[in-house]
């Protein structure tokens, strides 16, 4: 299999913040790796990282053996990204916006075809501006794949979307996996982990706390829980919980 | 860019242009409704405030060209630009092939043409309706109103690049662009204005623009326009150096 994107040793910081914390992995085609870990543990500082869209503090990054800082506009006839963080122009209709993004990819994917896939084929005429925070959300998704990208990031792919919706963007991904395409997701939903991951990348604190497929990853909790946290059918939300930092405690009285 | 990325982008730039109604307001029907409103009342005959050379109508129409580099220059340019860096827009085309530099291209490209097409219809109305005189040569007008857009777009991007927070480069590009169409010829005649305003109106941009259209409108020696050549080069200069600098500093990212 090859190795589509390479992160070694990266460091991210915000002033005196480390967010991302010297970590290495890399993604290979026609695998799903899925990113999970706390709000501000650092994962979107690192997709933007190798997305060329930050400068990393530290460490290299490749994708497609480039370096996106110095070669971003061409690793992106191969990449497509749904960012956790921009926009589109206010005034802008869905289909337009596929039109423009569709002028920018040599072949791109008929995006009539795919406005239809993702249930916006009634929305072509509508203003991004007036689409519903779900339906924004499948337009940034139908947006990164428009490309025909042999790598995808996936920022919080789901975040917000009703549960068919859901369903429908994993068949997807299933399908596009099967044809050689890496994606690289970040989720804080366990079971779309569960259903759609080879490859777990946990982080903590900015730090890759661990690494490996699910199973391996029940082996590990077995190995490092404690006795009477540990039970033969944890699911993943379980084992994410039981190495999750403790939150601390409030006195819910002080609620009310 | 490619072609095909160039026109659509140029196609989707004009559309928002058209759709974000203040520009094409303030750039065609505004300076239109100033020509037939003061038409209306002064006419163009050659009257006492301009040494019976010149009518209301020949001052007017390359002030109001004046006006339109100002709306396109001060208020379009930087008020889109530090939009979509705000609301991280560029960045979203930044995860493109086609990049936010290109798209800024496009979008100074298409302001630029606005300028263009709306200055022309400005004249052509002019022309048409009250038979203005253009005694000047176009080999020296069109460098001119060049000239002027570059020092005015110049200006423009130095108010969205130099300052941190895109909410105070808006609030200045305001403050900038309602001072300049008052106060700089381009809407009423300096020559209706008491002195100290006349004093200050030298310092603005925009007066030099003013006062370089309607010289070169009218057909005056370019060693007359000198010193607005000369302000409106450096202009250019200083403004585009430091704004470049300080783009290349933040990224907008
Ligand atoms: N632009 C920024 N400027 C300063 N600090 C930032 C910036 N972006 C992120 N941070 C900080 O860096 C840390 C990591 O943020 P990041 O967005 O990478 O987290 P995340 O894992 O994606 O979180 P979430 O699950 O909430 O999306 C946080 O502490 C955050 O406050
Ligand atoms: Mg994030």
């Amino acid at each position: 299999m090859s190795i589509l994107a390479k992160v070694e040793n990266l460091r991210v910081q915000y002033g005196s913040n480390v967010a991302v914390n010297d970590i290495s992995f890399e993604i290979s085609a026609g695998e799903i790796v899925a990113v999970i870990g706390s709000n501000g543990c650092g994962k979107t500082s690192a997709m933007e990282c190798l997305g060329g869209l930050r400068n990393p503090g530290g460490g290299a990054v490749a994708v497609f053996g480039k370096d996106p800082r110095n070669e971003r506009k061409e690793i992106y006839h191969e990449l497509g990204v749904q960012l956790q963080e921009s926009a589109y122009p206010e005034k802008i209709k869905v289909g337009e916006i596929c039109d423009w993004f569709s002028s920018f990819y040599e072949n791109p994917v008929a995006y009539e075809k795919l406005l239809a896939q993702f249930g916006l084929a009634d929305k072509a005429k509508s203003y991004v501006s007036k689409l519903s925070g779900g339906q924004r959300q499948r337009l940034s998704i139908l947006l990164a794949m428009l490309g025909r990208p042999k790598l995808l990031i996936l920022d919080e792919l789901t975040t917000g979307l009703d549960p068919e919706a859901r369903r429908g963007i994993w068949e997807i991904l299933k399908v596009i996996k099967s044809g050689g395409i890496g994606v690289l997701l970040v989720s804080h939903y366990m079971d779309e982990v569960e259903n759609l991951a080879d490859r777990i990348i946990f982080m903590q604190s900015g730090k890759i706390f661990f690494t490996g497929t699910l199973g391996e990853l029940q082996s590990f909790a077995q190995e490092n829980l404690p006795a009477e946290k540990w039970n033969a059918d944890m699911r993943l939300e379980d084992i994410y919980l039981a190495f999750a930092p403790e939150q601390k405690a409030i006195a819910l009285g002080e609620l009310l | 860019m490619t072609a095909k990325s160039f026109s659509k982008t140029m196609q989707m730039i004009v559309k928002l242009y058209i759709r974000d109604f203040a520009s094409p307001f303030f750039s065609v029907v505004f300076p239109l409704g100033a020509i037939l409103l003061f038409g209306s009342i002064y006419g163009n005959e050659p009257g006492e405030l301009f040494n019976y050379r010149l009518g209301a109508m020949d001052v007017m129409v390359p002030a109001l060209v004046g006006m339109v580099i100002a709306v396109n220059g001060i208020m379009t340019l930087p008020l889109n630009l530090t939009e979509f860096m705000t609301n991280k827009v560029y960045k979203r085309f930044d995860a493109t092939p086609m990049g936010k530099e290109n798209i800024i291209f496009v979008q100074v490209f298409v302001y630029l043409l606005a300028v263009l097409v709306s200055a022309a219809i400005v004249i052509v109305v002019g022309w048409l309706i009250y038979d203005i005189n253009i005694d000047g040569n176009w080999l020296v007008i069109i460098p001119a109103l060049l000239l002027s857009c570059l020092a005015i777009f110049a200006m423009g991007f130095f108010i969205a690049a130099v300052f941190k927070s895109g909410k105070i480069a808006q609030v200045v590009s305001y403050i900038v662009y309602f001072l300049m169409i008052f106060l700089s010829g381009a809407t009423m005649p300096l020559e209706i204005m008491p002195d100290n305003i006349r004093t200050f109106a030298n310092i603005l941009p925009l007066t030099h623009v003013v006062n370089l259209l309607q010289g070169t409108f009218h057909g005056q020696a370019i060693s007359e326009q000198m010193t607005a050549i000369v302000v409106l080069a450096g202009l250019s200069a200083v403004c585009g150096s430091i704004g470049a600098v300080m783009y290349n500093r933040r990224k907008w990212a």
